[in-house]
């Protein structure tokens, strides 16, 4: 589809105006907004993901092509779209650092996930509420300051306490944060940087 | 427990530890420096020593940071490596924490010398049968009837002797007063001196920085700087920036003390120092007054920083402080007071104030900025007696820390390049190249920018991917991928010198910490409905805005593109900051004026900061 692969183009190079016309002019011609988001939006992001990885692309142009995703997904708000899962996403309490958080965020919803941001100094009883409001799959959090990642902890303990631990994975992240840590705290996953975080979300998935 | 002997090179000392102890902590013992930015937590890589001997096995941790041949040839991460056995330890100089350029000269501005501090000569009537008034009495009398008495034992208990001895020719020394006979309201007397010393009478300014503690000891009376002395803050063993050493002072053992006692150990040895070149005794000292960031400001009087290290990042204290020296331990005379600027708000603290109050920008009229381009990116706004300040917390990358050769101004630091048909380097002290400070980073990816090596969204090309390059800078550019660097400065075979290359990654870092400076200042600006070409003036404050060269800022973004002429180089304006406040009641009363006028801005609550910092990391010039 021509109108889909210049969509994918515009959101990689972060085209804000041409990914909101080209989105528009998909939807005009007939096509269905889950086949918009597979083709054009997911498909964009998964090679704005493997650039990443390549140390070809770093934080400026993962934020162009997010603010270009917006801008196509702005338009398709309340089409019915086949999700891969839900995450629900945040900075932990005490925390405001949320640029990376953001772009974890936007990274999962290019993948094809639903995605619930609840901000910055997020509280594990908040996490819980909102996992179990949204029936997430995963619970995805972020933290910078060395002074607050104690929190992680608590929001997994609170996980197993209420019993939720089989329903919902626990995914970190964030500057300080390390694999070993996540392993100390029994989190399901860590991932150092955004690309990552979406293969480690799909692979926290009910099989 | 076995005790074991740790012998290093090649300074050749050895020291004899109890097993398992760190090589981090052997080393100290041996009275070695390593550099260990990231607090000695084997994130940083930069504590590296070659080991022969028994040691336990390589951690996680090491195994992160250390390749398996590194790990084979026998280098290990001091810091997590521990003692097993007898132990010979190489420790290469990059290892090392050297010797330090610092700026210490400031901006200068001329005041009304009025010192809290005064010193007046008194010849007093001796006692008698017509007049028997107490010896304290006779001293206040001669004062002023407002001046508050001595409340400490210690001085009275030596005030009869003195008196008699000196018959009756003493000096009385005051806080709180105008240079004149009698003291105002609100005086306090300190202490009393046999004869006439009302010469001798000094103060010391102390800006404790983050990274550097400046100590400026002036001559009260005239309000002269006599000399300056300055010293790392080894607080930084602990972590070099303020969240590390905030997590460390909350610690189990004991971090605050430890923290505390380290920048007062700093101070005291720069006193001594000071002392000592001036022909001062350490005594004459009287007063200090002290500016630093908010968490500096916290440790420097042992105070729990904890609040600082999370939203909603609270302070135990603003306001003014004034605490008696000898109650932290400060090698001045007894009675000697410390006066602490006030802080203004979350991180942005005294130093801040000093910077405004040396500036002047309290009192200006046309649309000014501030900006410490360290480790806390501090900013300032100022218009028509409108202020407003940020911390943009931008991160030691500007101070060495997160660059893959980085390091602080200090000897073997690259602080210059220019690239023609080939690179120059210019080097601090002539000597072998061996890392990158701030001034030489800036000037490196500015030259890269500019001849598309790198790109403006920050991406290092790989050789095959740039053309019209000088064949000598082509040859230069290695790697593919990830792995790209550029060589600033070969590896030399007869010195053994390992060179210096940019990386990739090291230009990330860097965009990463301008963006933070450049995207805060924008939002900050907006408080007065104002962008960066409307700036009159740029104050560039800190020992790094005095060498970094402004066109390679500018280049990069890490400034706004302004004239030259709208640019100005104020030094070290926080420690200036600190010495008005000790010459100057007038000033003192100034800089607490202008810490309750200055409204702080927390630059992560306002929504547009992250497009700010999205739009700022491109490396070229801004707006």
């Amino acid at each position: 589809m021509a109108v889909l692969d210049e969509l994918k183009d515009a959101i990689i190079s972060g085209n804000r105006d041409k990914a909101k016309a080209l989105t528009s002019r998909a939807l005009s011609e007939g096509l269905e907004a889950k086949k918009i988001v597979v083709d054009g939006i997911a498909a964009a992001m998964e090679v704005v993901g493997e650039k990443f990885r390549a140390n070809e692309f770093y934080v400026p142009e993962l934020l162009i092509a997010q603010r270009a995703m917006k801008e196509s997904l702005s338009l398709m708000s309340g089409a019915s779209v086949d999700y891969i899962g839900t995450v629900v996403v945040g900075t932990v309490k005490g925390d405001l650092h949320d640029i990376g958080k953001n772009l974890v965020a936007a990274m999962l919803e290019g993948a094809g996930f639903k995605v619930v941001d609840l901000g910055v100094d997020v509280s594990p009883e908040n996490f819980i509420k909102a996992a179990t409001d949204n029936s997430a799959n995963v619970i995805a959090m972020s933290a910078l300051l060395t002074t607050t990642m104690g929190s992680m902890r608590d929001t997994v303990k609170a996980l197993d306490s209420a019993g939720l631990r089989g329903k919902t994975r626990v995914l970190i992240g964030g500057a300080p944060v390390t694999q070993s840590y996540a392993d100390e705290i029994k989190a399901d996953g860590y991932a150092p940087d955004a690309a990552s975080a979406v293969d480690k979300a799909k692979g926290l998935l009910p099989a | 427990m076995a005790n074991f002997t740790v012998i290093f090179r090649p300074s050749n000392t050895s020291v004899t530890v109890p097993e398992q102890v760190t090589l981090l902590a052997a080393a100290t013992a041996a009275g070695i420096s390593l550099q260990t930015p990231c607090g000695g937590q084997g994130r940083c890589g930069k504590c590296l020593v070659e080991v022969a001997g028994a040691l336990d096995e390589p951690t996680a941790v090491e195994r992160r940071v250390l390749t398996e041949d590194q790990l084979a040839e026998g280098w290990r991460l001091a810091c997590q490596a521990r003692i097993a056995g007898n132990a010979e330890v190489t420790v290469p100089e990059s290892s090392l924490l050297a010797e330090h350029r610092i700026m210490v000269e400031g901006a200068e501005r001329e005041i009304e010398v009025r010192p809290n501090i005064t010193k007046i000569a008194l010849q007093l009537p001796q006692p008698s049968a017509e007049d028997p008034r107490a010896d304290l009495d006779r001293v206040l009398d001669a004062l002023s009837s407002k001046v508050r008495p001595l409340d400490r034992v210690a001085p009275l208990q030596s005030l009869p002797a003195m008196l008699r001895d000196s018959r009756f020719h003493v000096t009385a020394v005051a806080a709180g007063g105008p240079a004149r006979r009698s003291l105002s309201e609100g005086g306090e007397l300190l202490a009393v001196e046999p004869g006439d010393t009302s010469g001798n009478c000094y103060g010391l300014a102390v800006d404790i920085g983050t990274t550097t503690v400046v100590a400026y000891l002036c001559h009260l009376p005239s309000g002269k700087c006599v000399t300056i002395a300055s010293d790392l803050n080894s607080q930084a063993q602990y972590g070099d920036d303020v969240i590390s050493r905030i997590q460390f002072a909350s610690s189990p053992d004991d971090g605050l003390a430890v923290l505390c006692r380290a920048v007062v150990a700093v101070i005291n040895g720069l006193i001594e120092r000071a002392c000592r070149e001036a022909g001062v005794s350490q005594d004459a000292i009287y007063e200090l007054t002290v500016v630093g960031n908010t968490c500096m400001g916290h440790l420097f009087l042992g105070v729990p920083p904890a609040g600082l290290g999370s939203l909603p990042f609270v302070q135990v204290f603003r306001s003014a402080r004034v605490v008696r020296a000898a109650d932290l331990g400060i090698g001045v005379h007894p009675e000697a007071l410390v006066y602490l600027v006030p802080n203004i708000g979350g991180f942005v603290g005294a130093d801040t104030v000093g910077v405004i109050l040396a500036g002047e920008l309290d009192r200006s009229d046309c649309l000014r900025v501030a900006v410490d381009i360290g480790t806390n990116g501090e900013i300032v706004v100022a218009r028509d007696g409108e202020l407003y300040a940020a911390s943009t917390a931008a991160g030691p990358a500007f101070e060495g820390a997160r660059i893959s050769q980085g390091m602080r101004a200090a000897l073997g630091a690259i602080d210059r390049v220019q690239i023609g048909d080939d690179v120059t380097c210019h080097v601090i002290g002539q000597a072998e190249p061996r890392g990158l400070c701030g001034s030489g980073l800036v000037d490196a990816v500015a030259e890269l920018v500019r001849l598309g090596i790198v790109t403006e969204s920050g991406r290092m090309l790989p050789r095959q991917e740039v053309s019209g390059l000088p064949e000598k800078v082509a040859q230069r550019l290695a790697g593919n991928g990830a792995e790209v660097r550029f060589v600033l400065a070969w590896p030399d075979e007869e010195s053994g010198g390992e060179g210096v290359a940019l990386t990739g990654r090291d230009v990330r870092e860097t965009q990463l910490a301008k963006a933070a400076l450049y995207g805060g200042m924008e939002l900050l600006l907006e408080e007065l409905d104002a962008r960066p070409d409307d700036i009159e003036e740029l104050l560039l404050a800190g020992a790094f805005g005095n060498y970094i060269r402004r066109e390679s800022a500018a280049g990069i973004g890490l400034i706004p593109a302004l004239p030259a002429h709208r640019i100005r180089s104020i030094g070290n304006a926080a420690g200036v900051g600190a010495r008005l406040v000790l010459c100057s009641t007038e000033e003192r009363r100034r800089a607490e004026e202008i810490a309750r006028r200055v409204q702080h801005v927390d630059l992560s609550e306002r929504k547009g900061f992250y497009d700010r910092f999205a739009d700022a990391m491109m490396l070229r010039p801004l707006p």
